[in-house]
């Protein structure tokens, strides 16, 4: 054979041997021995003995038939070691990524597209706030930082053990998991508490709204409490709290709620001072909208919420007391939430914890149950700051912002703060700074533990004395004999001064307060012993899903507040009001309910507005039938929500958002009331929101709607409500491959069994992402507990445990919490 | 083939399976290229591609097939790729760093044999 052709011989295989090489380094995921496939092994949790260094004695974790996993230790330190352990085994990508959004590191996994977001929450401080929350938990409360210590080295025993090399989010990215520490836990808390968090944003589209168009149009839209609220209150009454109100303060309710809290007299802010500070709203907001975010409380009348009611002895079938919640947040794959029961001497708490966070937020012991919603009273406000240079004004003094460097992606960045928090944005010598209330330490996380060791109602409050102060959470509680509310956490208040003179201390802002002078700072929080809280009502009932928390003589005012519709508040009470003697039974078919109570206003409405049109064709005629015959419910199989749903779509574009887009402002006004779209169809359909007809504009949306559906979707009988209308439980990685869906689902968004979608003239109509992350129903007096969430305890896509209880969860079927056979036994040992 | 070649080639099936099941990195398929150096070229590429290419693919009797099919759709569509190609594309490039390297072997020694 020729020397020459050898020669080449060896240079090409040289050459397809590195490149072959250089590609098989690139493909690592796709190796089969150590990528991807490797996680196969984790799509089966089978039962068994393992050892794990750190206990101090053997635990058992029993998983039944439904996913949940009943943890039994002879010591707290072994209960949350092993709780660490567990819950790293079935989610430890899911807590890891989370934490480092959390952080604002995500770019340090994603690279420079995590930028955005790691900007964002740094600039709002949650890696900050985590770092002070550490440090003085550690110093002031020891033995609960112990247990959180006990949680993270539960799961760093299972990370020295796998090296997560069954966790899919870790080989696909070719990382490995980081260790874990008290610090990622806690700043996770500061995402939950930023995700619920009310006021920021808001704060800065009313300021927007009301400088583009005005105090009249302001309230017109937004009323301090929302139209048909005022009598649905979480608190029963008035707002007297504890025999204190507003009138105790010489104040009238009537009188104060009619001040305009936009003039200088509240804010400290000039209205020219205010109309100029257009372009530094929207970019504050801009740059405090994590584009990863969580969808929460932040956005003006976003209506997002959640559900939760109690019912008194005397009320219930039974005589006993009983509570439901479902806290509505992103349906994520896998759920925020993993099913627990945790038993070592002193605690026996069944429920859900928030993966990466040791014990139970939402759940039972033996004699009480807890539950929770947003209140959406303002826990975050925001400033205005007179700069120069680096200094900030304050009291006629400059003082030197406080800075941060920060590299992210290779990027340099400086973040700024003064006296009331970090600066958010910045334009010429104005500034606007976050004052939120988790600068200060919140210890949510020793109140959960507490909560979880209570076993009465009286200890259920003690532990709620910790809570905060972020973020004020409703809480529902039952023990045994009792059943209330209170609304735990911290509200900021601010002195204000009435043009009568007279004074009075006011829950948050709806507009910038000015930050130079001391006059607007946050003087305290609301008293224990006052905030929003009741025992057994006479009634027999509380519902707390996010409508105002009190009435107009609450002696705090929630003047920044941004409540939602209503809707679910409205149709829980018509419920409950016509139901004595509650069982279990009525308890599920209420948390089921996809009827919505405003749909059964507004559409007699919208009939009439039509009934005299002629000419109709096919299609409308049709579309009249539909919506004539319609019971307001929303099921897969009906057509009358999907007509409803473009026929108020069409109304909303030629009524409040083409004011909003000829007023520049249509995107920091995501949706306007329904409630005020039916108060000012009913009292006032001459209004110029309507163009000056109600009627008139109601038959051109109509005509607009059906010629869309017609276009879109076909004839009628292509108008089924799930054809539109679908879930799409997303995975975090953002990945459609990791998430579930989309599946056609049930509801809108104003039904207590929730859809939520915006309401937009669109076809597809942008899937449902939020809703029930988990449904609950305690009755401890005996011993009943229900429920349901829409995934399963692991992360891996391949197991089953995956989303083993979607299906119940969409079908509106629960798994009793006790008394299911075991599935899957393992034996942790030291 | 003589006794020695069919002693090599063993030697090398043998290095093919212990690179995959106890390395599973192929970039080491190398090895098992290297004790094909006496084969002639045809032979020794396709003995070393098959080598290589089989226990790689011998892996996945480890995993439930169910799963490997599951998996591959998913990473397919994360990453654009058909997803029996996400199946075979790691252990094509063991073969194919496995035949080459004995192309490289096999020339190498015909070249010092000519010297």
């Amino acid at each position: 054979m020729k020397r020459k052709f050898l020669a080449i011989m060896i240079v090409i295989s040289m050459v397809v041997i590195s490149l072959s090489s250089y590609a098989s380094v690139q493909l690592q995921a796709v190796n089969p021995g150590t990528g991807v496939f490797q996680t196969i092994n984790g799509a089966n949790i089978t039962s068994g003995t393992y050892t794990i260094p750190g206990l101090q004695d053997k635990v058992t974790v029993d998983i039944d038939t439904s996913g949940m996993a009943h943890i039994h230790a002879s010591s707290l330190h072994d209960l949350f070691y092993a709780q660490g352990y567990y819950s790293a085994s079935m989610r430890l990508f899911q807590m890891e990524l989370q934490s480092s959004i959390a952080a604002g590191n995500v770019s340090q996994f994603v690279g420079a597209a995590g930028v955005p977001s790691d900007l964002s929450l740094r600039t709002v401080g949650l890696n900050a706030n985590a770092m002070i929350l550490v440090h003085y938990m550690e110093e002031n409360y020891p033995q609960y930082y112990s247990y959180l210590q006990d949680y993270a080295s539960g799961v760093n025993a299972y990370i020295n053990q796998t090296g997560g090399s069954t966790h899919l989010g870790f080989k696909l990215l070719g990382v490995s998991p980081f260790r874990w520490t008290v610090f990622d836990s806690l700043v996770w808390q500061e995402y939950m508490a930023w995700s619920l968090a009310t006021g920021s944003c808001s704060v800065l589209q009313s300021d927007i709204f009301y400088n583009a168009m005005g105090y009249q149009n302001y309230s017109s839209i937004y009323p301090y409490y929302p139209y048909f609220t005022q009598n649905i209150t979480m608190i029963p009454g008035n707002g007297t709290v504890n025999g204190y109100n507003l009138t105790d303060q010489g104040i009238s309710p009537g009188y104060f709620w009619n001040l305009d809290f936009f003039q200088e007299w509240a804010t400290g802010v000039s209205k020219s001072t205010l109309n100029s500070l257009q372009n530094l709203l929207e970019k504050a907001y801009q740059n405090i909208k994590d584009p990863f975010s969580l969808p929460g409380s932040h956005d003006f009348g976003s209506s997002i919420g959640s559900n939760s009611w109690i019912i008194t002895a005397n009320y219930s079938s039974d005589g006993v007391p009983m509570m439901a919640n479902d806290p509505h947040l992103p349906l994520l794959a896998p759920s925020l939430w993993i099913p627990l029961q945790l038993e070592a001497p002193g605690i026996n708490v069944t429920g859900w914890g928030l993966a990466g966070l040791p014990g139970i937020l939402i759940g039972h012991t033996s004699t009480t149950s807890f539950g929770l919603t947003t209140p959406e009273g303002n826990s975050a406000n925001d400033y205005l700051e007179i700069l120069r240079g680096n200094d900030y004004l304050y009291n006629g003094t400059y003082y030197a912002m406080s800075q941060e460097n920060i590299t992210l992606a290779g990027e340099h960045f400086t973040l700024y703060s003064t006296n009331n928090g970090p600066l958010i944005a910045r334009e010429g010598n104005f500034g606007i700074s976050l004052n939120w209330d988790a600068r200060q330490p919140s210890l949510d996380a020793i109140a959960e533990i507490m909560l979880d060791e209570a076993s009465n109602y009286t200890q259920m409050l003690d532990a709620l004395k910790y809570w905060g102060p972020a973020p004020p959470q409703n809480f529902a509680l039952v023990s045994l004999h009792h059943a209330g509310y209170i609304t735990a956490g911290g509200y900021p208040l601010i002195n204000e001064t009435l043009p009568d003179g007279k004074k009075v201390s006011v829950v948050g802002s709806v507009s910038l307060l000015n930050g130079s002078v001391a006059k607007y700072q946050p003087s305290g929080y609301v008293p224990f012993r006052y905030l929003p809280q009741d025992v057994n009502p006479s009634r027999g009932y509380m519902f707390a899903p996010n409508q105002p928390t009190v009435g107009e003589n609450y002696p705090y005012p929630f003047v920044g507040s941004y409540w939602t519709t209503g809707g679910r508040a409205e149709s829980i009470s018509h419920y409950l009001a016509t139901h004595r003697k509650m069982t279990l039974s009525d308890m599920m078919q209420l948390q089921s309910n996809v009827t919505d109570y405003w749909a059964g206003q507004f559409t007699p409405l919208l009939l009439k507005a039509v009934s005299g049109m002629t000419g109709l064709n096919y299609s409308e005629r049709s579309a009249i039938t539909l919506l004539s015959s319609w019971n307001y419910t929303y099921t897969q199989n009906m057509k009358a929500p999907t007509v409803y749903y473009y026929f108020s779509a069409a109304l909303y574009n030629l009524s409040f958002y083409r004011i909003y887009s000829q007023n520049d402002i249509r995107q920091y006004e995501p949706s306007p009331y329904i409630n005020t779209a039916i108060y000012l169809a009913e009292n006032d359909p001459n209004s110029s929101w309507f163009n000056g007809n109600f009627t008139s504009l109601a038959r051109q949306a109509f005509v607009i709607a059906v010629g869309f559906m017609d276009h879109n979707l076909g004839n009628v009988s292509g108008w089924d409500w799930g054809g539109i209308h679908k879930l799409e439980i997303c995975s975090l990685t953002e990945l459609p491959q990791l998430s579930i869906g989309p599946i056609p689902v049930w509801g809108g968004r104003h039904t207590v069994s929730v859809g939520y979608t915006p309401r937009v003239l669109e076809y597809p109509i942008p899937y449902v992402l939020n809703g029930s992350s988990l449904r609950t129903i305690a009755r401890p007096g005996t011993g009943t507990f229900y429920g349901v969430f829409p995934g399963g305890p692991s992360e891996n896509v391949l197991s089953y445990w995956f989303d083993n209880q979607l299906d119940s969860w969409l079908n509106h079927q629960y798994y009793p919490m006790y008394g299911l056979p075991t599935e899957v036994k393992l034996t942790y040992e030291p | 083939m003589s006794h020695r070649d069919l002693l090599l080639l063993l030697i090398s099936v043998i290095s093919a399976i212990m690179v995959a099941f106890l390395t599973s990195y192929a970039i080491l398929a190398i090895i098992p290229g290297i004790f094909l150096f006496s084969q002639k070229f045809r032979y020794g590429m396709i003995a070393g591609f098959l080598e290589s290419f089989l226990s790689f693919m011998a892996i996945y009797i480890e995993y439930p097939l169910g799963y490997v099919s599951r998996l591959s759709a998913i990473i397919g569509g994360i990453i654009g790729m058909p997803s029996f190609l996400i199946i075979i594309i790691y252990p094509l490039l063991a073969g194919i760093i496995t035949a080459f390297s004995a192309a490289l072997f096999i020339s190498v020694n015909l070249v010092a044999a000519k010297k």
